[in-house]
């Protein structure tokens, strides 16, 4: 039978200050910068009770990680703190420009509040993308990255094109690390318009929900060919990387899942698609509640709980293959774990304390309305204006990032004053979006023991703290590749 | 902590001297997935906590895994916020230290009067934004908010007489 706390004599005095969850028979105890230990039912009890003994093995590793008050490492405990919220002081990095809500495909999950091709007045103007482009050069963060999003944003090229050209001659004088990324189905893909993009280091990720059967069914082209379109363009702009010497392991076409109902059961499936199609990372996401979604929720929606199932499975399979030298990585997994390994933040806006709405993106739409983040453009587009911090060309940058629903973001995704998150062990790894929660549960700060996100991390968190807790030296080996970063120097303009 | 069983319930009636009124309350919230959760003052310094859970509970054994879950939540809350009382120093000092940044810096204690604003009263609480004084324990009820028994009839009353 496992150790009940109640049933111990808990002491408070020797602690730094801790928070604890249990793993399997064993326990989490993780402190207030992050440091983070696997402890036996025995060893808990003791540092519980402060009856640590003198000199134990223990002692010195609980030390070590700075969990005792006695020897608390101030100095190292700032370091890392401050190491792991670098972010704070930077500013909007990601721009999300929709260039135009038209598209070709029809998804049943569709997040973008899609319109279709033939409808006007949804494209992006130049004049609206030079004014959102300056707001992107008042950011007072070094780095930049402008995302091409849409609706399909091969629909309105030209925009896309002014964008870069105008950007690219905007930071001759303001000197900051520009990127480029575009999401795009591909299917208009053209050989002028990749040449282009190549040329341009416009990094590309696309969608590939699985085999070629989900795929066509859940993003639907009228001639029924999406994955094999996507296909098509993945292994030639792939090749066309390799063709200019760049490392393959590096540089390629990254790709999105969509995790619907219909995709619970087919994880082997899925997973062994990515590798035939030469991907190295495979990204896991749950289905969001927004745009169409929202309204074929019983066709795709599914329990959280099946979710991190699936999860589990996938990645049991991953780590085999890995195992095998099959290089495969989870990108939530690996998110995660560079924060609890490396004891830095990977700046993934969404898992984040606090958040990045407002503080670290900003979305820009086609009409010029500027919002907070992509979900809450989505919610705009659902008829939830509540994330529309102003308009390019009329709303001054720091009226936009000082806004009252910044602030109010801010302050709800700040995990040190949610009650849940506050005293919960994985708090120095986690994040929560304030959108997501106003969308689902009608505050932007949520309530965290039934919020969706909340249990989908956890139950990621908690299969990698047991995968940690096994001490299996090849899975560690595994984790630790999964968080070396290397930088794709090529895309810096 | 000793819990009494209802029919499709549990309760436990917490002395607020042993557990503190807001670790009773963290603990309780992290139950809000599991159960329809009750917190009451049940008498003096005295609060009623009620579980009704949310789903099937198999048999007695489930219920009795509940309760002990409870148990031990409320236990693990007690003990983090004693620890969190005695390191809450050293933790805003390291916060301040880390976060605080030496850029930008106008009024004396180093934050600019502009971060500071708060005109939509965001970060007050209930209290302050209404001007009440703070409550000492969570069965306090504010004098000003009790209601005195008056022989007089209400204006609705004396409407309908």
């Amino acid at each position: 039978m496992s150790m009940r706390l109640s049933q111990t004599e808990p002491k408070a005095g020797t602690q730094a200050y801790f928070r604890y969850r249990k793993v399997g028979d064993d326990f989490l105890i993780t402190n207030f910068e992050g440091n983070w230990l696997i402890l036996s039912a025995a060893e808990f009890k003791h540092y519980v009770e402060g009856t640590v003994p003198e000199g134990s093995e223990l002692e010195t590793k609980l030390s070590e990680k700075n969990f005792l008050a006695a020897t608390y490492d101030v100095t190292a405990a700032i370091d890392q703190m401050r190491e792991r919220h670098y972010f704070v002081h930077r500013g909007p990095i990601l721009h999300l420009m929709i260039v135009t809500l038209r598209c070709n495909e029809t998804c049943v999950y569709c997040h973008a509040s899609r319109a279709n091709l033939d409808t006007p007045n949804v494209d992006m103007t130049p004049e609206t993308a030079e004014r959102a482009v300056d707001l992107v050069f008042e950011s007072t963060s070094p780095s930049v990255t402008i995302e091409f999003q849409g609706g399909e944003p091969l629909v309105n090229f030209p925009v896309v094109k002014h964008i870069i050209e105008y950007a690219r001659k905007r930071n001759e004088t303001a000197g900051k690390q520009l990127e480029f990324t575009m999401v795009s189905n591909l299917a208009l893909m053209d050989d002028e318009k990749f040449e282009y993009l190549l040329e341009n280091k416009v990094q590309i990720c696309t969608s590939i929900d699985g085999p070629e059967a989900l795929h066509n069914a859940q993003r639907k082209l009228p001639t029924q060919d999406a994955h094999q379109r996507a296909v098509h363009w993945i292994r030639k702009i792939n090749q066309a990387y390799i063709d200019r010497g760049l490392d393959s392991s590096l540089y390629h076409v990254e790709a999105l899942l969509t995790t619907t109902k219909s995709t619970l059961g087919m994880a082997k499936k899925v997973i062994d698609t990515y590798i035939d199609l030469g991907f190295k990372t495979i990204f896991l996401r749950p289905v969001d509640p927004f745009g169409f979604a929202e309204r074929t929720r019983l066709k795709i929606e599914y329990p959280r709980g099946d979710y991190v199932e699936y999860y589990r499975q996938s990645l049991d399979y991953m780590i085999e293959l890995n195992k095998k030298g099959v290089e495969i990585l989870e990108r939530y997994a690996a998110i995660f774990l560079t924060k609890i390994l490396r004891g830095v933040d990977p700046n993934y806006l969404d898992c984040r304390s606090p958040a990045g709405a407002g503080i670290g993106a900003l979305a820009y739409n086609y009409d010029g309305r500027v919002f907070t983040c992509d979900e809450g453009r989505m919610l705009y587009e659902m008829g939830k204006g509540l994330f529309e911090i102003g308009r390019v060309g009329e709303t001054k940058y720091r009226d936009l990032v000082g806004s009252e629903t910044v602030r109010a973001m801010t302050l709800a995704t700040n995990l040190e004053g949610q009650p849940d998150c506050a005293s919960c062990a994985y708090k120095p790894y986690c994040g929560t979006n304030s959108a997501y929660n106003y969308n689902t549960q009608g505050t932007v700060f949520g309530r965290m023991p039934d919020n969706a996100v909340c249990q989908v991390h956890k139950g990621i968190q908690d299969y990698l703290f047991e995968k940690l807790a096994s001490n299996d030296p090849e899975v560690l080996e595994i984790f630790d590749r999964w968080t070396t970063f290397r930088p794709r120097d090529h895309f810096v303009q | 902590m000793k819990s009494t069983r209802h029919e499709g319930a549990i309760s436990w009636e917490v002395d607020e001297r042993q557990v503190p009124v807001p670790a009773l309350l963290h603990a309780a919230y992290r139950f809000i997935d599991r159960c329809y959760v009750a917190v009451e003052a049940a008498g003096e310094s005295t609060m009623r906590v009620t579980l009704v859970a949310r789903g099937d509970v198999a048999d007695e054994d489930a219920w009795e895994q509940l309760g002990n879950d409870f148990e031990d939540m409320v236990a693990g809350e007690v003990l983090v916020q004693q620890v969190e009382a005695q390191n809450i120093g050293t933790m805003e000092f390291v916060m301040a230290q880390a976060l605080g940044s030496t850029e930008q810096l106008a009024g004396d204690d180093g934050i600019s009067e502009e971060a500071l604003e708060d005109p939509l009263g965001i970060a007050m609480s209930w209290e302050q934004r209404h001007d009440k004084p703070s409550p000492d324990s969570a069965t306090e009820v504010p004098e000003d908010a009790a209601v005195e028994p008056s022989d007089e009839p209400s204006p609705e009353q004396a409407e309908q007489q």
